[in-house]
């Protein structure tokens, strides 16, 4: 439905010209929600914005429904306002002069082919009763809640029935608790409606939870696509694994490979890893492993357990997170269901869980590892 | 205006007790914001009470003792050509808002909001007609366009085309528009700047074509904005002197402002004219004033803010072009023409149009002669003095008003921050009068007229809302913890403002400073009534000589002016900036 070949956007700084999209290639088939994952910077609004006209791209192909809509070596482009989309800004942009319903009815007074005033009418109250606010049709928009808001301006994206539906990080202004209700509201229009969509995001659960596809991206990029589920369990990019909060990350050398995979030795303590298949002793790998991976133990129950001293203890409640050492590298490690807690100085043992331990193999793991990435981007 | 008694103001928890009532009043802090308040409030409320006076009396500064009365409003009123002034005041100061913030608007959306080349020269463009004052302005415009002897006049007639006579309505209308536009600039500036681009984008999404958003999302968020603009323009324009003076006397167009004077010059002076007219003009004003705050309050544009926040330039397509064409046009217009002319005519010993023959007699000698006649030098030195202290106690005086309204709980304070910000109401011919009849007619136990200190006295108080705009949001700014921190580590109050607050508010403090100076020295319409043989200031000067017809003196003049006058913007616009002082 979308397809985006070698695009390119290049933003003139005054000393820097950076490409905010750096050659990109991209195909969302129809009726999927694709989400485009990423820390702040790395080019995902920028790639919707693409899409929705809304910048014009430097170089390479965009098409929506196989009609092409940008191309700049042919002169092509369409402008926002003729191409079918639907689009759901981050600060909902909804037009303060004009009530819930005025808003509503807009893309279809406003848009060619104008649909007359009497059918428009039923049309957006159709589409405000599918998010639930035909009571507030004929208030100021101002007065409505972010959550209510927001209903308006995705019922007003839908209204003239696009092909495309765009979310520009729809849900990041909206309080906790009214977030996961307002995704899972989005996904089940979507799937209802069986539109295609782009949801832009840098929240990683947001990510998982909505998507058929989740594409991560970074300078300008895409990094990785696949399943949420893929990518969440193997992720085949150490960028990827550090954004999606792998926060334990050890270095290491292929000892010896086998069927049942390779022990891999990160200085003086070696691992079992099943997922790394073909790999040669010799080869540098990259371990990454969740902080809830780890079993911890006063007393030592393996004999490869790994010894080590408890440096920083916090309390969340539901889980204790602490900070062991083990020799020169510090992992973190989360407990859930401890009463009591360990205190700096306590001497602990760590069992890494080979079944989750991601393994990056050397080349794809040099790649990008410079660039620092926090633990839990911007959330 | 915040004119009412904060009654929300907390009473203090624990009433002292009441022997030491006496002590809590002597203290210094006490004393320093009561003089500040009563200062403040002298200031705003002698001139409206005595114009207000004077309208009611018979026999004002008369010999004889007068009675209450509403004759002079009834004459006034009933006067033969009162409608065709009001008319003419409405249609001159009413087109030159449209006008200006058309214009000003126009400017503001193609530098703020879309794709336009040259965006750096049109903001220069647009803010310098700001610093050339009023005076020098009308000016330059009427040797340019005087009907006989105007420069641009004689090219239009060489090109074939027909004169423009700038002594008629529309010439008041043309001259006003151009100098007061920078206003509308910034107000628009500020709007389009607040105005989140994703509505706008929203619009382009949802297939409205982008003239249709231009027109329906675009115009309609900034309409607020322009109408409160358009009637701040319009205050301006009716209150202010020098237009209406030296372009619509000469052509036989009076106005409220060249009424009032006119009233005054004839002997006997007009007293009652004068009066009811000024508490009219004051009144229009205040009204307008009042409508454009609500119409600024209510706007809806502030109400919708987020995170994802953008306001972006907006690609126009080839309208790009017509956009820098407006620019280049505006500012040979606005800007380049007028400075030209001054700068040709400072350096010709007499006035000429410029020719390849006149600039054998090119002369610096009007320079020279700002150094070398005595009444120059001495409204230089007037000038100087004057602002240094008008900067002085503006600066002060604002510094502990904002720190009353800002950083006590004192009652009382909202009034007092309504009354600082009074003078921007009353139009500065009004406050003009109404100093002149206090000084002339209360029974003081000083004289100020025919001194310098009734020059300060008026520059002070239109200059004071100006230093308040500064100073509150920078005061706002200094946490409340800073001072406690000083007052518990045992500095008293005062030591503790001194040591805290000055050095933080310095920047704000030094641009108020400046401000209220540059202002000072471009006053015309309050200063003219109060000058006296010996204490003319340069404006004032300026405008005898223009009248008296020494052109070249009065460009030379203007020249250094300007050039003076750059100089204190510049140190303004360094310190907003670098200190990122909110500048309205």
């Amino acid at each position: 439905m979308i397809k985006l070949t070698g695009v390119v956007k290049r933003y003139r700084g005054r000393s820097v010209t950076a490409n905010a999209v750096d050659g990109i290639d991209l195909d969302i088939p129809e009726g999927k929600l694709v989400t485009l994952l990423g820390p702040s910077g790395c080019g995902k609004t920028t790639t919707l914005r693409l899409i929705a006209g809304l910048e014009r791209a430097d170089a390479g192909v965009i098409e929506i429904g196989g009609q092409v809509v940008s191309d700049p070596a042919r002169r092509v482009y369409v402008g926002p306002h003729r191409r079918p989309i639907g689009i759901v800004f981050q600060s909902y942009a909804i037009w303060p002069h004009m009530t819930v319903l005025q808003n509503v009815m807009f893309p279809l007074v406003a848009s060619r082919p104008r649909t007359p005033k009497d059918k428009a009418r039923p049309l957006a109250m159709a589409a405000l009763d599918s998010v639930g606010l035909t009571e507030f049709a004929d208030r100021p928009a101002p007065a409505l809640s972010g959550g209510q808001q927001q209903r308006v301006a995705l019922a007003r994206a839908l209204v003239r029935q696009p092909k495309v539906l765009l979310l520009d990080e729809p849900l990041s202004n909206l309080d906790k608790g009214l977030r996961g209700r307002m995704r899972d509201e989005i996904r089940e229009v979507q799937q209802r409606l069986g539109i295609t969509t782009v949801f832009v995001t840098h929240d990683q659960d947001e990510a998982l939870a909505i998507s058929d596809d989740v594409v991560v991206m970074n300078t300008g990029n895409v990094v990785e696509r696949g399943l949420p589920q893929a990518i969440y369990t193997s992720p085949q990019d150490e960028f990827t694994a550090r954004f999606l909060g792998l926060s334990n990350n050890l270095r290491g050398v292929v000892e010896s490979a086998g069927r049942n995979g390779a022990l891999v030795n990160c200085g003086r303590r070696t691992l079992l890893c099943r997922g790394l298949a073909n790999a040669e002793p010799g080869d540098e790998v990259s371990l990454f492993m969740r902080p809830e991976s780890f079993r911890l133990s006063r007393r030592q129950h393996a004999d490869d357990a790994w010894p080590g001293t408890v440096v920083f203890s916090i309390y969340h409640g539901d889980c204790w997170d602490y900070h062991v050492r083990v020799d020169e590298d510090v992992l973190k490690v989360r407990v859930y269901q401890e009463k009591i807690g360990l205190t700096h100085g306590d001497a602990v043992f760590l069992e890494p869980d080979p079944d989750s331990t991601i393994v990056i193999s050397g080349n794809r793991a040099a790649a990008g590892s410079d660039e620092p990435v926090p633990d839990h981007a911007e959330v | 205006m915040a004119l009412l008694v904060d009654e929300t103001a907390a009473p203090p928890v624990e009433a002292p007790p009441r022997r030491r009532d006496w002590r809590q009043l002597l203290d210094p802090r006490y004393i320093t914001l009561a003089v500040a308040a009563l200062v403040v409030a002298y200031l705003a409320l002698v001139p409206i009470g005595t114009m207000v006076y004077s309208s009611l009396r018979t026999n004002f500064l008369g010999l004889a003792p007068g009675t209450w009365t509403f004759r002079n409003y009834i004459n006034t009123f009933t006067s033969d050509g009162f409608g065709t002034l009001v008319l003419n005041s409405f249609v001159y100061a009413g087109a030159t808002a449209i006008v200006c913030t058309v214009i000003g608007f126009l400017l503001a959306w193609l530098v703020a909001r879309t794709n336009t080349p040259g965006k750096g020269f049109a903001r220069v463009a647009a803010l310098v007609p700001l610093i050339v004052p009023g005076i020098l302005n009308t000016v330059a415009w009427s040797l340019l366009l005087s009907p006989q002897r105007g420069t641009a006049n004689a090219a239009l007639r060489h090109f074939g085309l027909p004169a423009f006579n700038v002594f008629s309505l529309h010439g008041m209308i043309f001259v006003q528009s151009m100098h007061v536009v920078p206003i509308a600039y910034l107000m628009g500036v500020a709007a389009f700047a607040s105005m989140d681009s994703s509505l706008e984008e929203a619009s382009l999404a949802s297939g409205a074509s982008p003239w249709t958003t231009f027109r329906v999302i675009t115009l309609r968020m900034a309409r607020p904005a322009m109408l409160s603009a358009a009637l701040l323009m319009f205050i301006q324009t009716i209150s202010t002197f020098e237009v209406p003076q030296l372009i619509g006397v000469p052509g036989r167009r009076f106005v409220f402002v060249s009424r009032i004077y006119s009233a005054l010059q004839s002997f006997p002076p007009d007293y009652g004219t004068v009066g009811s007219i000024g508490i009219f003009v004051l009144v229009i004003a205040a009204v307008g004033l009042w409508m454009s705050r609500r119409m600024s309050a209510t706007s809806v544009v502030q109400t919708i803010t987020g995170k994802g926040f953008r306001a972006t330039g907006q690609d126009i397509g080839k309208w790009r072009w017509a956009g820098f064409a407006f620019f280049v046009v505006f500012f040979l217009v606005a800007v380049a023409l007028p400075i030209l002319m001054l700068i040709w005519s400072s350096l010709l010993p007499g006035f000429e149009q410029p020719s390849v023959d006149a600039l054998h007699r090119l002369t610096l000698s009007n320079y020279a002669q700002i150094f070398q006649r005595p009444g120059l030098v001495n409204s230089v030195k007037n000038s100087i003095i004057t602002a240094l202290a008008a900067g002085l106690i503006v600066t002060v005086l604002a510094a502990l008003v904002a720190y009353i309204t800002v950083k006590t709980r004192l009652r009382g304070r909202g009034l007092l921050d309504g009354l600082a910000t009074v003078p921007i109401a009353v139009p500065s011919v009004v406050m003009g009068v109404g100093i002149l009849y206090w000084y002339l007619a209360a029974p003081l136990p000083f004289h100020l007229y025919g001194t310098l200190a009734i020059l300060i006295v008026a520059f002070v108080t239109i200059t004071l809302p100006y230093g308040m705009r500064y100073i509150v949001p920078g005061m706002a700014q200094i946490k409340d913890e800073l001072e406690e921190a000083a007052i518990a580590s045992g500095a008293g109050w005062w030591q503790s403002f001194r040591r805290i607050f000055v050095p933080l508010l310095m920047p704000s403090l030094l641009a108020a400073f400046l401000y209220a100076m540059i202002v000072s020295f471009r006053e015309v319409s309050a200063a003219i009534f109060l000058y006296s043989s010996g204490t003319e200031v340069v404006s004032i000067q300026i405008f005898d000589l223009f009248s008296n017809g020494s052109y070249p003196v009065v460009a030379a003049l203007g020249v250094v002016l300007v050039l003076f006058l750059s100089i204190l913007a510049g140190g303004v616009r360094l310190l907003t900036r670098r200190f990122g002082i909110r500048n309205g």
